[in-house]
């Protein structure tokens, strides 16, 4: 029986949870996935033998409290372990500790600089007031700001409610917050570039974006959100690599008696009378459904899967300038024992935070620079961690695994395509920086998955490798996301969804978006709504 | 009762937008006079003597975006406004000597094909539908967020309807492009670099923007808000110099009686114990009672030059210290022995505007010196040889060219006093590249730096348009939030330069909504 009520494309984390959602509504639901292994780049891979690598995604920052609890993640095996903090390493052999423990943070920002220090609660204080806003939107439909149908109207009605709500101060802050670059705004109220530094680093990641960029200032938002969020699995490592995440929706996907098909890559989305009719895979078998969604991002989803006929040429065009800029790369390392850090000291509960060794503004927006020019960053911004300190299940007993987020790695260079000897290089360039710090470090990798952007791409099939799914800048969030017009999962094609880090609200490992989608499909098929809506806590 | 007859007011500034406010209040019956710290009126539009016999545009050095509606109630015209020409091209060149050429809405020269004049069209025709709810909402006011009041909430409506109103494509496209940059734009529209570039260059000038920094779509749109005879985005070289503009204002102004004081800067605004203005006290020493100042100086220097912290709260303190105004402009004056040859320009476009502006990858580069305090040997440029249509500014036979010099930071890792000689330099060897044998024709050159308009000028940063033009420094947050509507904490003292919305431009607005603003309150 190759008919179902609703075909999955991709088995990434969104696509799961919008199964999941389907099928416990009682729909008959397939995933297709064209890897052997599912979870998109939500996976844990043994890539050297005794060793377990969230080979893209690391951490759970952002995964929605609301549906690990509906979907019962926990009992499907779903462990979230907090850690907290980041340290940066400065070139003059300090570090600076950026402490979870707020008091003793505070107290390590007065090392640099007292006035920052009080500086600081304002803009915790300042920075939450926007999460607050923002989380509950996480899970709602972006109205669509052109139309006048009740649903729309009714959605902007909402929005205007909830920002006069904020009274005349903080609206205006709003606005900056989200149109100034991290370092104009952290420049408000911080004068020691080592706090910005240490401060600004979530503003650019995944981001083809420097510091000094308009925009940044927001993206700083995602790293706060998880803190302030602070619900229990939102923050934190998934016990045996982020591929837990994808098995537990798996599970919860499975108790709905939904399927998932892997070693299933589709090739053609079917359209007949402008109505989805189902899918066709590599080797030609075919999955009938009225309703397909995709968990691809919008190139692979558009410009792969469809016949141009079936699509609109306006919808062509947007996808042709939809923005991916690529900009991440990763480096996934297995070490002989815990590599030593001489500036941190022996037994600083800060080797289970974040490591950064970028120690300004400047050298960030350098990093950036470089992205544009075509070439990986010779200084880059890593985000260093060591998960195996706080989830030991990951490594061989004594021995550690280290994952390494490169910022910047520009899917193209200047020279061409990625080579080998240029991937090579990139690693080198990494694991140098990182020996800088650690002396013994170089002498205990074990084995080293270097990955760029264009691994990422034909590994994990993220265009560019950008790991949102697409750029998030303001002309692609919201009702922009993924284009005006088309921001309600729905496609240009009845029956046909989009439920990845394309839509809103974006990338990282959310499961709003596949959530969503599930919503708006359920609306269409006049099913009771079971996905649920943001707690409010305000 | 108090009428407007005996109301006094003082403005700050002899700049278009003091003038602009002056004329309007006076005209509403005001008692208006107007300081200028100078010795001639028109602030950063105003005529400079480079050498004996060779005048060149102080600052400014075109005319495209005067409000029109300004212009005919100003009477302009009667006052001596005339234009030494109008309607320029723009010629935009590259060291291979291909010369772009944009008349209006359409492009030709450097290989253009017919496509490209296509989309070149459609381009425009998209840009200035949306510049069209910006001017819009440059004609007034900007409302209050969160206010009760009525005018705001009609502000706002009004807002809203100017956006709804867009249809459906134009009101996406706003939403969609507003807060992003320029880069990502034009690359939506061409592939044509030089093009590309050409247009970027237009967003950037007098700007702290790289074609990939965000707000730079809101440069572009704000500098095609102009209409000057009609013609969106059309420049104009005022016949007599550019104070011919600020002259004829001054006349305007006069005629509707305000007092014009020449040599007057002034040291501080007189409070009384109640922090309500008291009047003016001059750097010479005289204090002149007034009820109401307008200040059409920059308003960091308003504030805490002018007004001094202690007079403020904290937090407004701590706004203002934030505005960010660093100036990335300088100004190019040659006095030259004849006219020079561009390469690639035919002879009848010389008194056009030339820009050199190749790609965006040229304008990035040299935006990403400025952000570290350096600059680039390869500066872009606006250029343009305004003897050639006036000859009241140089000697017979002879010219002067003056050019915007993009990407020099008010903030230089080196300073100033060290780099202006070598930025200099690399000026004249730039122009030596795009008009061989142009250094032989030099009489006289100078360049002006950020710095030497801040001193020059008293603009805090040398940042022409007294604040940059960004979208946390926009409409209802400029110069900043709780400031927008020309009002301020000082009771009765007021903002009508540019650096209150709509900011700058030579476009009078905020001198204008200024005054629209004073005479609805003091009434």
């Amino acid at each position: 029986m190759n008919k179902y009520d609703a075909i999955v494309i991709g088995a990434g984390h969104n696509g799961l949870t919008n199964a999941a959602y389907l099928a416990k509504s009682g729909l008959k639901v397939l995933v297709l996935e064209k890897n052997e292994y599912i979870g998109g780049a939500a996976v844990s891979r043994e890539l050297h033998d005794g060793w377990t690598y969230s080979n893209c995604s690391y951490v759970c920052s952002l995964l929605r409290p609301e549906i690990y609890r509906d979907l019962n993640l926990q009992k499907h095996g779903l462990q979230v372990l907090a850690y907290g903090g980041s340290v940066s390493f400065t070139k003059d052999g300090d570090i600076f500790g950026a402490y979870s423990d707020q008091d003793l943070f505070r107290r390590e920002i007065g090392r640099f600089s007292k006035k920052d220090a009080d500086a600081y609660v304002r803009f915790t204080r300042d920075v939450s007031k926007q999460c607050r806003f923002i989380k509950p939107l996480l899970l709602r439909t972006p109205p669509d700001p052109t139309s006048f149908r009740p649903k729309d109207l009714e959605e902007l009605l909402y929005l205007f409610k909830r920002l006069y709500g904020l009274g005349e101060q903080t609206m205006y802050d709003t606005i900056r917050f989200y149109t100034m670059s991290a370092a104009e705004y952290l420049d408000e109220y911080f004068e020691s570039d080592v706090v910005k530094a240490a401060l600004s680093g979530s503003g650019i990641i995944g981001t083809a974006l420097g510091p000094y960029s308009p925009g940044t200032a927001y993206v700083l938002l995602h790293h706060y959100m998880g803190e302030v969020d602070g619900s229990i699995g939102s923050w934190g490592f998934a016990r045996g690599g982020m591929g837990a995440v994808s098995k537990s929706l798996a599970g919860a996907l499975q108790e709905y008696d939904g399927e998932i098909l892997t070693n299933a890559e589709v090739t053609q989305v079917q359209v007949k009378n402008g109505k989805t009719t189902g899918v066709v895979l590599a080797n030609g078998d075919e999955y009938h459904a009225k309703n397909v969604v995709s968990n691809l991002d919008v190139r692979r989803t558009y410009q792969d899967l469809f016949d141009p006929q079936d699509l609109n040429e306006k919808l062509i065009k947007q996808v042709d300038n939809y923005k991916f800029n690529g900009s991440s790369g990763k480096l996934n390392i297995a070490l002989d024992g815990l590599p030593e850090f001489p500036a941190m000291g022996k037994n600083n509960p800060l080797i289970y935070a974040d490591m950064h060794f970028i120690d300004s503004l400047e050298r960030m927006e350098r990093a950036y620079d470089d992205w544009k020019n075509g070439r990986w960053s010779q200084d880059p911004y890593c985000d260093v961690l060591l998960p195996t300190m706080t989830d030991p299940t990951m490594a061989p007993p004594g021995k550690h695994y280290m994952s390494v987020f490169v910022q910047y790695a520009p899917p193209k260079l200047a020279t061409g395509e990625w080579t080998d000897e240029d991937r090579e290089g990139f690693g080198k360039t990494v694991i140098d920086q990182i020996g800088e710090y650690s002396p013994n470090f170089k002498d205990l990798i074990v084995h080293a998955e270097i990955r760029t952007p264009q691994d990422i791409e034909d590994e994990v099939g993220l265009t560019e490798g950008n790991i949102f799914q697409g750029e998030l800048s303001m002309d692609q969030m919201f009702f922009n996301r993924p284009f005006p017009g088309y921001a309600q999962f729905r496609g240009p094609v009845k029956g046909f969804y989009m439920c990845g880090s394309s839509t809103h609200p974006g990338g990282g490992v959310m499961a709003a978006p596949g959530a969503n989608a599930a919503r708006e499909m359920l609306f269409d098929l006049k099913r009771k709504n079971i996905v649920p809506t943001a707690e409010n806590d305000d | 009762m108090m009428t407007r007859k005996n109301k006094n007011i003082a403005i700050i500034g002899g700049g278009h937008n003091g003038l602009i406010c002056g004329s309007y209040l006076a005209k509403a019956g005001f008692k208006v006079d107007l300081y200028e710290a100078r010795s001639d009126i028109g602030g950063m539009a105003s005529t400079r003597e480079l050498a004996d016999g060779y005048k060149v545009p102080g600052a400014a050095h075109l005319l495209h975006q005067i409000d029109s509606g300004i212009q005919k109630s100003l009477k302009l015209k009667q006052h001596g406004l005339s234009y030494a020409a109008s309607g320029l091209k723009t010629v935009s060149i590259n060291p291979k000597g291909n010369a772009l050429i944009f008349d209006d809405d359409n492009i030709s020269g450097d290989d253009i094909t017919l496509r490209e004049q296509d989309q070149y069209k459609e381009f425009k025709v998209n840009m200035k539908g949306l510049s069209g709810f910006f001017k819009k909402t440059y004609q007034s006011r900007p409302p209050r967020l969160g206010s009760e009041d009525r005018k705001d909430l009609t502000g706002l409506m009004s807002l809203g309807w100017n956006l709804r109103t867009m249809g459906k494509d134009s009101m996406r496209n706003m939403l969609k492009f507003i807060a992003v940059n320029i880069h990502d734009v034009l690359n939506e529209y061409f592939e044509h670099e030089h093009i590309k570039g050409s247009i970027a260059l237009d967003a950037l000038l007098g700007n702290r923007l790289g074609p990939r920094t965000n707000n730079s779509v809101i440069t572009y749109l704000h500098q095609l808000t102009g209409d000057l005879n009609g013609v969106q985005g059309s420049y104009a070289i005022p016949k007599g110099g550019m104070n011919s503009y600020t002259q004829a204002l001054q006349k305007a102004a006069e005629s509707a009686g305000v007092t014009v004081h020449l040599n007057s800067p002034i040291k501080q605004i007189d409070l009384d114990d109640e922090n309500k203005v008291k009047g003016l006290i001059l750097e010479n020493g005289e204090t002149v009672q007034a009820d109401i100042v307008v200040s059409g100086i920059d308003p960091r220097s308003t504030f805490m030059c002018l007004v001094g912290p202690k007079y403020l709260e904290p937090g407004v303190v701590h706004k203002i210290s934030n505005i960010r105004m660093r100036g990335n402009t300088s100004k190019l004056h040659l006095a030259l022995s004849g006219l020079p040859v561009f390469k690639g320009v035919e002879p009848d476009d010389l008194g056009h505007r030339i820009i050199n502006a190749p790609t965006m990858k040229y304008l990035e580069l040299a935006h990403d010196f400025t952000k570290y305090g350096q600059y680039s040997d390869e500066l872009p440029m606006e250029i343009i040889i305004p003897s050639i249509h006036d000859d009241t500014l140089a000697p017979k036979g002879r010219h002067v060219l003056s050019a915007i010099v993009n990407n020099t930071a008010y903030h230089l890792k080196d300073g100033w006093d060290d780099s202006k000689p070598k930025i200099l330099e690399n000026c004249l060897n730039q122009l030596e590249n795009m008009a061989p044998g142009i250094k032989k024709l030099i009489v006289h050159a100078e360049l002006l730096s950020p710095v030497d308009f801040e001193n020059e000028y008293g603009i805090t940063g040398g940042h022409w348009h007294h604040g940059e033009l960004t979208f946390d420094q926009f409409l209802m947050l400029r110069p900043i939030s709780g400031m927008a509507q020309y009002t301020s904490p000082i009771e009765s003292l007021y903002l009508c330069g540019a650096g209150s919305h709509p900011g700058g431009g030579l476009m009078g607005l905020a001198g204008r909504n200024a005054a629209n603003e004073i005479i609805s309150r003091e009434s």
